[in-house]
């Protein structure tokens, strides 16, 4: 199936965004996440990098060996709104969090 | 110079650079001549090359300097420029992990593309907006680092008040 390696990567990364997200709000909320995630890689935001990363990669390879009849350019969308939409949301949280 | 000064240019540098690269294959992408192609997969390779080379450059920067250099001086009591670090840097840091993956994503897009026949013309051109949000994320990535840089120069009573 055509474009499929690029279709599973669309995929996982829109997953890995608001995994992101989801990471970054939950870690301001509760300090023992924090420090998980902290005690995982000497950094917070090292982990959170880590964790995503890994996420993406083990996304993308399961994904393109499953393979489906999925639409790249609908991929590419959530992809696109869902980069978009991960950062205003976290360029909001901080602002309000901040207040 | 100081070692994380260099880093930071080298960051600042590899970050623009990639953004640059993401543009150039918007451009082409929009384009679809076919000798555009080769140019786009180059430009694909060498743009996720740079965002995640700026992601290690900044992040080891961000580890081991910001923390315990210049966040001390953006939060200071005396400080009225706390915004740069709570808000900024915050949303800064953050906003660019979505950044490498998302170019890694797209140079796998250009990676397995024989040719621009392989994308209908609606999909090229979301192909093309793909790229071209990679770069305005990584000016917008340049924005903000300019804000806290000036924020930080500002406080610290650099002439022209840090701009």
């Amino acid at each position: 199936m055509k474009n499929r390696l690029a279709i599973s990567a669309l995929k996982a990364f829109s997953i890995y965004a608001v995994v992101i997200v989801l990471m970054v709000i939950a870690a301001e909320f509760s300090p023992p996440f924090k420090k998980f995630l902290a005690d995982l890689t000497g950094h917070h935001w090292t982990a959170k990098g880590v964790i995503g990363a890994s996420l993406f990669i083990i996304l993308t390879v399961i994904f393109n060996a499953k393979g489906s009849d999925d639409n790249l350019g609908k991929n590419i969308n959530i992809a696109i709104f869902t980069s978009v939409s991960a950062s205003l949301v976290m360029f909001l949280f901080f602002f309000i969090h901040a207040m | 110079m100081d070692f994380f000064i260099i880093l930071v240019i080298i960051h600042i540098g590899l970050g623009e650079f990639g953004g640059l690269c993401f543009l150039w294959v918007a451009v082409e992408t929009f384009n679809r001549k076919d000798e555009g192609l080769r140019r786009a997969k180059i430009a694909s390779t060498i743009g996720a090359i740079s965002a995640v080379s700026s992601w290690f450059a900044g992040g080891y920067y961000y580890v081991k300097h910001y923390g315990t250099m210049v966040k001390p001086v953006l939060i200071a009591e005396t400080s009225t420029l706390k915004w740069a670090h709570k808000i900024v840097i915050e949303a800064k840091e953050h906003i660019f992990l979505l950044i490498p993956i998302l170019a890694v994503t797209a140079f796998l897009l250009f990676f397995k593309l024989d040719s621009w026949k392989d994308l209908d013309e609606a999909t090229s051109k979301k192909v093309a907006y793909l790229a071209l949000l990679i770069f305005l994320m990584v000016f917008l990535m340049a924005a903000m680092g300019s804000l806290v840089s000036g924020s930080v120069r500002s406080i610290l009573g650099a002439p022209g008040g840090g701009i």
